[in-house]
């Protein structure tokens, strides 16, 4: 007869130690990834929002996700193309005149300007490609689903507000979400800001809650303070007090050097404000409110 | 006499106007402000306050069959023009009609005045297909009203109309949506008061309050730890549930029945008795 090589009491010992590294495994969530990623409703909105702390913590080894949601087919001017050292005196016809140019031009014209800006924090460019609700057409503004839209047919995803009812929509940004496992998001201001910042955010918002209920490993949410945030109501009752104080003094080069890539938007005039040191204490800092921490 | 003329007109100044004993409830839908204050709106009319029921959308979608009550089968929800399991959409003209006049009827109950804004929901229904604005069979349907709500916080025109609103009511309490807090229309239609509210208060308009809903990201538990979620404003409408929910019940396309028992079989929770809100702005001090 052969001896028993496993006496019950070592058999024990092995299912103890299994069961027990089950429970562990169940306790102990995934941790997202050093990674931060900002979520701008336009080309030039991440450097906007949170330029600096996207420079800050890139420098500090964390990858950058520089997301862009919307086409923009709207908001580039001719005039505000640099045309000399300082300003956006360049103009096509030499009209005061603002004259903006065509969607399909903006769109080309802002995706390149976002590129360059993400390079410069050395953080990866992703474009969400959501419709913006405006196309300009010549110089009158159409608006999304008027008959001249219709006809121009931007290629592009659902008006982002649209967007935040489709599930397949909201998981395009879970899957963005579960591709870049970020430990920090910033959105713009939810409810307290105009229509493609708030809902770009509350697409967001929604995504990342989606994402939670997966098991996605995903950090904090952090908002911008705008809107009602800021009236005195919400500042004296403390809703609109930030939370969240990242000091961005060091990497205010980096954000307007990246600000000025957006040529057809600022022109040089984040150039003027670093080359003429006339960043104002309060641009030092940039502050957030904490909408969701899932590092609990 | 040029002392008192100067000390008349400081006076006078320093004395802004007052809004008038009105409430306003700023829905996006037609039984939206059942959902958002009809507690409140019920109270505050039932104590002298002038009602204005406002409903933002044209509402085009969001009726449908099955939810329509048939007295001849008593409770629940099971009339069906075809008889099958499944739920069918009405059309979106029909839907105009029925949910308007189902909002009338709920205004009329509150003793409230309508106001049909009709900015265009972004969906509408024909036959049994849903179609998205900015596609082409919507495009075709081209259904009646103004841009859809998100983009029409974006023109000053638009903003201009519910100013108007609020210039021609005076309201000293207007209620909202929850702002950034809620599904597109809702949020995007508080989004289109807020505007409004601070356009009115900067042209001098009397307008008192504006509270919102608690709603979204304000009920998760960061927003009620750190206490930005907490409502500031609580309203006791135990006495005012019977015609909040008599009102919900003239949605009949809604959830009619639903609600009726809710309040006959005695299911309303304490919370269910307390009608709360965040104040957004207060321009009465």
């Amino acid at each position: 007869m052969r001896p028993n090589r496993f006496p019950l009491f070592q058999v024990l010992l092995v299912v103890a130690l299994v069961v027990s590294s089950d429970f562990l495994m169940a306790g102990a969530k995934d941790k997202p990834r050093k990674c931060i990623l900002v979520f701008g409703a336009h080309a030039d909105d991440v450097d906007e929002i949170a330029g600096g702390t996207l420079a800050r913590y890139t420098a500090q080894g964390y990858q950058g996700i520089y997301v862009c949601v919307t086409n923009n087919t709207a908001g580039c001017n001719i005039e505000k193309a640099p045309g000399d050292k300082w300003g956006p005196k360049f103009s096509v016809s030499s009209s005061p005149q603002m004259y903006p140019v065509d969607a399909l031009e903006t769109n080309q014209i802002r995706e390149e300007e976002c590129r360059q800006a993400a390079a410069v924090y050395g953080a990866v460019p992703v474009f969400l490609n959501f419709s913006e609700p405006e196309i300009l057409l010549g110089r009158k503004i159409v608006v999304y689903g008027s008959e001249e839209f219709l006809k121009y047919s931007p290629q592009a995803k659902h008006d982002v507000s649209l967007a935040t009812r489709y599930g397949e929509d909201i998981n395009i940004v879970v899957e963005l979400l579960q591709k870049y496992q970020p430990e920090i998001i910033i959105i713009h201001t939810l409810g307290g800001e105009k229509l493609d910042h708030g809902n770009s955010a509350y697409l967001m918002y929604l995504a990342f809650k989606k994402a939670m209920s997966k098991g996605i490993a995903v950090g904090k949410l952090w908002m911008k303070v705008d809107g009602w945030f800021l009236d005195d109501t919400a500042q004296k009752t403390g809703r609109g007090k930030p939370d969240v104080h990242i000091d961005v003094k060091k990497y205010l080069k980096t954000k307007y050097e990246a600000l000025n890539k957006h040529l057809s938007q600022n022109g040089g005039f984040g150039k003027n404000y670093v080359a003429k040191n006339k960043a104002q204490a309060k641009e030092t800092i940039e502050e957030f409110i904490t909408v969701i921490d899932n590092t609990h | 006499m040029l002392f008192l003329l100067l000390s008349a007109s400081i006076v006078l100044a320093g004395d802004k106007e007052k809004p008038r004993k009105c409430i306003l409830v700023f829905g996006a839908h037609a039984d939206d402000v059942e959902a958002v204050a009809g507690g409140t709106f019920a109270k505050y009319i039932g104590s002298g306050y002038e009602g204005i029921y406002v409903v933002v959308n044209n509402n085009t979608a969001g009726c449908t069959i099955q939810n329509t009550q048939n007295p001849r089968y008593g409770r629940g929800t099971r009339f069906t023009v075809s008889n099958s399991p499944h739920l069918y959409p009405v059309d979106a003209l029909e839907t105009i009609q029925i949910r308007q006049e189902e909002a009338r009827n709920a205004a009329a109950l509150y003793g409230a005045t309508p106001v049909f804004l009709g900015y265009r929901e972004i969906f509408i229904w024909q036959g049994r297909k849903e179609c998205y604005i900015g596609s082409d069979e919507f495009h075709q349907y081209q259904p009646p009203g103004g841009p859809q709500i998100s983009v029409a916080s974006t023109m000053s025109k638009e903003v201009g109309i519910v100013v108007d609103l609020l210039k021609k009511y005076q309201p000293e309490i207007v209620i909202i949506h929850a702002l950034g807090g809620d599904k597109d229309e809702h949020g995007n239609s508080a989004y289109l008061m807020y505007l409004a509210f601070t356009k009115a208060i900067a042209q001098g308009i009397p307008v008192g309050k504006l509270w919102m809903d608690v709603g979204g990201w304000l009920l998760d538990p960061e927003a009620r730890k750190s206490g930005r979620g907490k409502p500031d404003v609580s309203i006791d409408i135990k006495n005012y549930l019977k015609i909040k929910y008599e009102a919900y019940c003239r949605h009949v396309s809604q959830k009619s029945i639903f609600y009726k028992d809710y309040v006959e079989r005695g299911q309303v929770t304490p919370e269910g008795m307390v009608e709360e809100y965040i104040t957004v702005l207060d321009n009465t001090k």
